[in-house]
């Protein structure tokens, strides 16, 4: 029944196995970390597609991942040691079982996310015209995620060499696909105009066949496929935590290949699972007094505190908008690189805040205009930004940066650490936020609160006192790790450091982002102002009513980097004054202010004040005169001077 | 790779501590022997300080900064190399920040006390105006008041840092309340010297008095002194500083070894002086080093003044303007009672006079 050339499948598949149910005892017996979610049953899915893959091409998969991992990439070794938690794992033990990474294989343990960012990885490799294409495995149960939908949309609008292998179990986790799924799974797909395919685990040599057209079909048409694998896993869903019906899983298990392979060949099966179990035997016998990761060499680099030197000001007589479209001229045309990516950005219209002006019309190619969809442009701007190239995303309006938080969070600000350092993801998102348009609860809002504090993510937020070529160049030279960029709706009409007050000197630190230090000229200050993005405008315009209503001289602090935070000039600042306010457009309750202000404190002992001025935290009303009253912009004199007063 | 030379800030006449004026390039420029790479202000004078060997500018101080004296304010360099940590960032411009010119801001409650009492607002130091120095300022010219039995009503400007140093320099030896001045009037000599540029001005007797002064503080060693912390140091040589204001502000010229210098050579070095100081070029060894001071006001119709004695001297002698009716001039001398007294001071101004009138 088995011959000489599936053998090798069936000796594959078992090891496959015979590894997973060894990872199960040894979380029994307590000596590994963690959870596991083993394939038992689905060994030929992951099979079947890795026997067609070139070294070039790339496997994305999902929590239960172990089976497309040593398919893949045969890393043993690997696999284990990482499971165990030891150095020598693929990713050092940091990533186990669900978020490996190596030699062209990558999984992550969120549902869905991965179908755009294996879009982008795709879109990379259709860049490169090397012909080699990539796979992403989901389950059943991922067909609930909305981002599954844009991914087929886009890399269909796209034309994606990506083939989307969805194994279906029959299980979300332990809801049964009747009580989880609607409609029919290959019409979703086909839908979107992707060409299908259809196998099962149970036939393998109609499985392997399948599986190579389907690949054949992706690397010939440079087109994305779906390839739908019915499955049945024999084991939990993770480890204890089977409800399911015994009836029916022996039933599989009467079904499953490899118990079929034991009855019917128990001789070559028996000698089969000797070798098998001596190869992983050694392997663990090699890897129990390897060493683990320590926590200070994960954590890794410490900051670098830079010496803090001031500079005049440059007005370039422009304005912040014509300014960083002219950014985005200078590096589309020198650095192949890079690639521009948002909604409605194609010339004529380029974007809503025309930022994006004429780039399409000089550089059609690398200019991709999206559906509207935020989750997946991220997600695709990741790939792209993991396989070496330089993404922007423009997301039309801030208040929109909410639906892109699965990618930011969970993909491009974990994939550095968890893969242990082994990739990069500068993806740079860019944004406009802020209020003083009338545009409404959802247009209007400044979240940045919601953004700061993400691990390897850096925050700016550009003012118009700084020439945001600067600070976008900075962005481009430095960073390595995902950066989002907030623009100012209001700034982007404003004229870049156009703004004098001839009792203070304005002048940038030295910093990577400088801070702009606007301090009175012959006297010393009294109060230290920090804010930032557009309504450090407003603070700056509004410096003389705050000395008036407040008998305080205030020296103002324009900040670029949001996050993390550069404190050294706040702090320099406060030790001065030994006051400090906090100006953010943002609703003040949990906000950018309340960490600068808790920083302070802690750094500064005989502080006489500390407060915050932000929006009121209701939703931002488009009437003119309520948005002034929920706003701060208008009124940061008088409240100001209101807490100096208490 | 190596720092092959320092620039440090020379010896003025008085001043300890200098004002750094303008940088002349941005750090890490290349630049030639002997150009001018930063300009320094003294009570006196603007100097500009130059490269002694050809490299790479470090400046270790910015525009604005007080320096002392023989503080080292720049580097050069043999190669961008050894430059501190081989930094690699952009150079900039350095800030120039220019003199207070900012308008004036008045607190609410501050506004509120200064209509109360009709006080004119330029009678504020400061161009942040609060409500505490309005209060002050009612507070002191209250006590004024009272003092006085007069309220007189006053300007105040602030001072330019050049007028600052003038006074830490000069107020040195005033402010021991210990200085004398003595008169005398010189019968004026017809110089006949039309490539001097000095003959047809009303100092054109600046350089016979130069050269006997310098001849007879040989002999009166003391005038060719100063002060210091109850002792007094008698300088070895004799350089006499020849203050000017002629349309740039006060600066004094400084002729080294006076007394070895035939008339001749005094008066090409004085003529080539004002040169210097009308083109700007007066460079910092013209200007640092005197021992004692001759300042001529005889352009400004001034029949006699008391001048004020330089910080680390112990005299100076003032030129009035010829009277022409008498064909004289008044010659005064300030000096030190601590170093040396009224007798002294008359004799050597007696023995100035015969030598100048006599030559």
């Amino acid at each position: 029944m088995v011959n000489k050339v599936s053998e090798k499948y069936y000796e594959q598949a078992l090891l496959i196995r015979r590894t997973e149910d060894t990872f199960l005892e040894l979380f029994n017996e307590g000596s590994m970390n963690g959870t596991v979610h083993t394939c038992s049953g689905q060994e030929f899915s992951a099979i079947a597609f890795a026997s067609f893959l070139e070294n070039q091409d790339f496997v994305f998969s999902n929590h239960r991942c172990h089976g497309h991992y040593l398919a893949k990439t045969q890393d043993l070794k690997g696999l284990i040691a990482e499971l165990m938690g030891k150095e020598t794992g693929t990713c050092a033990g940091i990533g186990s079982s669900q978020h490996l990474c190596n030699d062209n294989f990558f999984s992550n343990g969120v549902q869905g996310g991965i179908v755009p960012v294996s879009a982008g990885m795709s879109l990379a490799r259709k860049k490169s015209k090397d012909k080699s294409i990539g796979i992403v495995f989901i389950g059943d149960g991922t067909l609930g995620e909305g981002v599954v939908y844009e991914s087929f949309n886009l890399v269909s609008l796209l034309s994606l060499p990506l083939l989307i292998v969805c194994e279906n179990n029959r299980y979300a986790q332990s809801t049964r696909i009747e009580d989880n799924l609607s409609g029919d799974i290959l019409k979703r797909p086909e839908s979107f105009g992707i060409k299908t395919f259809h196998s099962n685990t149970w036939d393998v040599d109609e499985l392997l066949k399948n599986a190579k057209k389907s690949i054949d079909f992706i690397r010939n048409k440079g087109k994305p496929a779906f390839h739908l694998v019915d499955t049945y896993r024999l084991n939990h869903h993770s480890k204890s935590d089977d409800h399911r019906d015994v009836e029916e899983v022996n039933k599989f298990h009467e079904l499953d290949p490899l118990n079929i392979f034991q009855e019917s060949e128990p001789e070559v099966f028996k000698q089969m699972l000797e070798k098998v179990n001596s190869k992983i035997i050694k392997v663990i016998e090699e890897t129990n007094n390897e060493k683990e990761i320590s926590g200070e060499s994960y954590v890794g680099q410490k900051e670098i505190v830079e010496t803090l030197d001031y500079f005049p000001l440059e007005a370039p007589n422009e304005r912040v908008v014509t300014r960083i479209n002219a950014f985005f001229q200078k590096i589309l045309r020198e650095d192949e690189k890079v690639i521009f990516l948002g909604e409605d950005i194609l010339s004529p219209y380029g974007g809503a805040f025309k930022v994006a002006n004429d780039l399409s019309k000089n550089f059609p190619d690398k200019v991709i205009s999206t559906p509207i969809s935020e989750q997946s442009i991220v997600g695709l701007a990741n790939g792209l930004a993991l396989s070496g190239y330089r993404p922007y995303v423009e997301i039309m309006f801030g208040d929109f940066m909410t639906l892109c938080l699965d990618q930011i969070i969970n993909h491009a600000s974990k994939f550095h650490h968890m893969y242990n350092k082994k990739v990069n993801c500068p993806v740079v998102i860019r944004t406009p936020m802020g209020g003083g348009r009338g545009y409404g609860p959802t247009h209007s809002q400044t979240l940045d609160k919601f953004l700061v504090g993400i691990d390897n993510v850096t925050v700016i937020a550009i003012n118009s006192f700084l020439d945001p070529q600067e600070l976008y160049k900075s962005v481009y030279e430095n960073e390595i790790h995902p950066t989002i960029v907030i623009e100012n709706k209001l700034d982007y009409a404003r004229f870049v450091a156009s703004k004098k007050n001839d009792s203070y000197y304005l002048e940038k630190s030295n910093s990577t982002y400088p801070e702009v230090k606007c301090s009175p000229k012959s006297s010393n200050p009294d109060i230290t102002i920090v804010s930032y993005g557009g309504i450090a405008n407003d603070t700056f315009e509004q410096l003389d009513h705050i000395f008036e209503e407040t008998e305080l001289i205030p020296e103002l602090l324009i900040i670029s980097k949001i996050s993390p935070l550069n404190l050294e000039p706040i702090f320099t600042s406060v030790r001065n004054t030994k006051r400090l306010m906090v100006v953010e457009e943002g609703s003040k309750e949990f906000g950018i202010g309340a960490e600068i202000l808790s920083r302070v404190s802690e750094e500064i002992e005989d502080i006489i004040l500390l407060k915050r001025i932000g929006a009121i935290s209701v939703p931002i009303p488009s009437s003119r005169q309520a948005e002034e009253y929920v706003l701060p912009n208008t009124n940061i004199a008088k409240e100001v001077a209101k807490y100096i007063r208490k | 790779m190596t720092v092959i030379s320092e620039i440090k800030v020379p010896k003025e006449d008085a001043d300890e501590e200098v004002y750094v004026n303008t940088l002349h390039y941005n750090n890490k420029d290349k630049i030639k022997k002997s150009a001018g790479v930063l300009d320094i202000e003294t009570s006196k004078a603007v100097l500009e300080l130059e490269a002694s060997l050809e490299g790479f500018i470090e400046y270790l101080v910015e525009v604005g900064e007080v320096v002392e004296i023989g503080q080292t304010v720049a580097l050069i360099h043999d190669s961008l190399d050894s430059f501190e940590g081989n930094k690699d960032q952009v150079v900039q411009e350095r800030i120039k920040r220019e003199d207070f010119n900012e308008e004036i801001k008045i607190t609410k409650g501050a506004q509120e006390l200064i209509d109360k009492h009709k006080l004119d607002t330029s009678s504020f130091k400061n161009s942040f105006i609060k409500k505490e120095d309005v209060e002050r300022f009612l507070k002191e010219s209250k006590s004024i008041a009272k003092e006085d039995g007069v309220k007189v009503a006053y300007v105040s400007k602030a001072l330019s840092r050049s007028k600052v140093f003038e006074i830490e320099a000069l107020s040195h030896v005033q402010s021991t309340g210990l200085v004398s001045t003595i008169f005398m009037n010189f019968k004026n000599k017809v110089i006949d010297n039309e490539d001097n540029l000095l003959a047809k001005s009303a100092s054109a007797s600046l350089p016979l008095l130069t050269l006997h002064t310098s001849q007879l503080l040989k002999e009166f060693p003391l005038f060719n002194s100063y002060f210091f912390e109850n002792e007094i140091r008698e300088y070895s040589s004799i350089n006499i500083g020849i203050a000017f204001d002629i349309d740039d502000g006060l600066k004094v010229f400084s002729i080294p070894n006076t007394d070895q210098l035939p008339l001749e050579e005094i008066n090409n070095l004085l003529s080539e002086g004002v040169y210097k100081y009308i083109r700007k070029e007066l460079s910092p060894k013209d200007i640092s080093n005197s021992t004692f001071t001759i300042t001529d006001l005889s352009q400004y119709k001034v029949e006699s003044f008391v001048p004020l004695i330089n910080k680390n001297q112990s005299a100076i002698l003032g030129v009035s303007s010829l009277d022409t009716e008498l064909n004289r001039f008044n010659v005064s001398l300030s000096f030190d009672h601590r170093v040396t007294e009224g007798k002294q001071a008359s004799i050597f101004l007696g023995k100035l006079r015969k030598l100048f009138e006599e030559d």
